[in-house]
């Protein structure tokens, strides 16, 4: 079931998500990537309604590449988020986004950083976050195992056994992570999963 | 009050008429929207009165000889049946057709919309339009109208530069790239039969006989599909149709009427 969640280690952020597109009790595809690269060193993970979630991100993509086309500069992932922010609560009084992000990122001045927002326009900085159903098992997982200044691949440990109770096997997980050079996308597979559905994950990562 | 129907509007520029002896041939399209005060309720009483049609089984799927897409063809308002002969695969461009599911109106017409589209960027761009571009061209106008009421499920297949390519697209905005789809209220069943049927290499006669056995099976158990099951195939030098079977005949076909073996025959008494 949707889930998205993600945290920050030593020079470095991760996302992961689920890649399973369902419609009531069908399972239309299992390989759907919900994490849009919106530059280089920034990530923004998305569940909620499939058109939103499709719309409104590649929206934000744009915008983030816009500014970077006019200005020559990238924009911070604080103002990525800031900017992701203020759509969201300009929709919420007209035609509300129904859907949850978490905004991955790196920055030369401030290291990695993590942002939550949610359908109402709720901004947080943190350091691990989670939406979905599958928060519930991922956000106890990461309060129990998480550690300042985790290792690239500890995290990922943390991620995949934080996804491997993630709701009954309808889920597989495409993770990202982000950190200091550039977006790194790997293919790997879930753990724990139904039998009858053998699921691929992604692994993104910003790698310094 | 008037309704922005921009997203009808064709991309090509209109040229200005010099003599402007026709001014409204260039504005967009627009029309009247009811002026009553309550538009929200006049709107769901609109719908109940002219139920949109519903109850469909549609499939597509990618293999390596290309893409085959199938269908039934009944149209059901609620429990009354309004049509066995119903075309749910629609004809886009030689290349390129679309799926019916949802209301028959908004997917007839969203689709007659996109084929307009399509050539238009044809006559711009001296080069057909990519699937790709197309399903998203259709995702974005059904975006811009959603909360709307429009109810629009559809697969969007067929052959560009890149090769075989299949989108599902419906109303809520959704717009998923796949090898395999099936939407409409048989798809659970036509799923189950695909799915164990599938194999990317199979031969066209051999998928068309596993789209045709999907739907058939998905309008033996669902009551709202049924009809005619048409099959067709996107190849490089575009689509074709392959067969329409009635599914009542098929049954027969797959499941013959054996002789019943009679256990007890009736005989006459014999003579006290």
């Amino acid at each position: 079931m949707e889930c998205v969640f993600g945290l920050v280690g030593d020079g470095f952020a991760l996302i992961a998500a689920d890649s399973s597109a369902v419609n009531s009790i069908l399972v239309h595809k299992s390989n759907e990537d919900k994490i849009m690269v919106l530059d280089s060193h920034k990530l923004l993970g998305a569940s909620g309604e499939a058109g939103d979630r499709a719309q409104f991100t590649e929206y934000i993509q744009k915008n983030v590449h816009l500014y970077q086309f006019r200005n020559g500069i990238p924009l911070t992932t604080a103002a990525a988020a800031n900017f992701t922010r203020g759509e969201l609560a300009t929709a919420l009084r007209k035609e509300p986004i129904f859907c949850e992000h978490l905004l991955a990122g790196y920055d030369k001045e401030v290291g990695p950083s993590l942002y939550y927002i949610d359908y109402i326009a709720t901004l947080h900085k943190l350091d691990k976050g989670a939406f979905g159903y599958g928060s519930y098992f991922s956000l106890s997982m990461m309060d129990r195992h998480y550690r300042n200044r985790m290792s690239l691949e500890q995290a990922i440990d943390l991620a995949t056994s934080a996804s491997s109770r993630s709701v009954l096997g309808w889920s597989s997980l495409p993770q990202t992570s982000s950190s200091r050079s550039s977006t790194r996308m790997e293919r790997g597979s879930t753990r724990g999963v139904n039998p009858f559905h053998q699921y691929d994950g992604y692994v993104h990562s910003i790698v310094s | 009050m008037k309704l922005d129907a921009s997203g009808l509007q064709s991309f090509a520029p209109h040229r200005a008429d010099p003599d402007n002896l026709y001014p409204d041939l260039s504005a967009p399209p627009s029309f009247d929207l009811p002026g009553c005060p309550d538009f929200d309720g006049f709107q769901k009483k609109a719908i109940q009165t002219v139920k949109p049609a519903k109850g469909t089984t549609t499939l597509a799927f990618i293999f390596n000889e290309g893409v085959i897409v199938a269908a039934d063809s009944r149209a059901s308002m609620g429990g009354y049946i309004s049509s066995q002969t119903v075309k749910k695969i629609i004809e886009i461009n030689p290349y390129m057709i679309g799926t019916m599911a949802g209301a028959a109106a908004d997917c007839q017409f969203w689709h007659r919309n996109l084929g307009i589209k399509c050539r238009l960027h044809e006559l711009a761009n001296k080069r057909r339009i990519s699937v790709t571009g197309a399903s998203k061209l259709l995702a974005n106008i059904l975006y811009s109208y959603r909360g709307m009421g429009l109810s629009v499920g559809t697969m969007i297949a067929g052959w560009d530069e890149t090769g075989p390519a299949l989108y599902y697209v419906d109303s809520e905005g959704g717009r998923l790239k796949g090898k395999r789809f099936s939407v409409g209220s048989g798809s659970p069943y036509a799923y189950g039969v695909l799915d164990s049927g599938y194999r990317s290499d199979l031969s066209i006669e051999e998928a068309a006989e596993l789209a045709r056995r999907a739907i058939y099976h998905a309008t033996f158990r669902d009551g709202a599909s049924g009809g005619v099951a048409s099959v067709y195939h996107v190849g490089p030098n575009g689509w074709k149709k392959l067969s329409g079977d009635d599914v009542g005949e098929l049954h027969y076909k797959y499941y013959p009427v054996v002789p019943a073996i009679v256990e007890h025959e009736m005989a006459d008494a014999p003579p006290a």
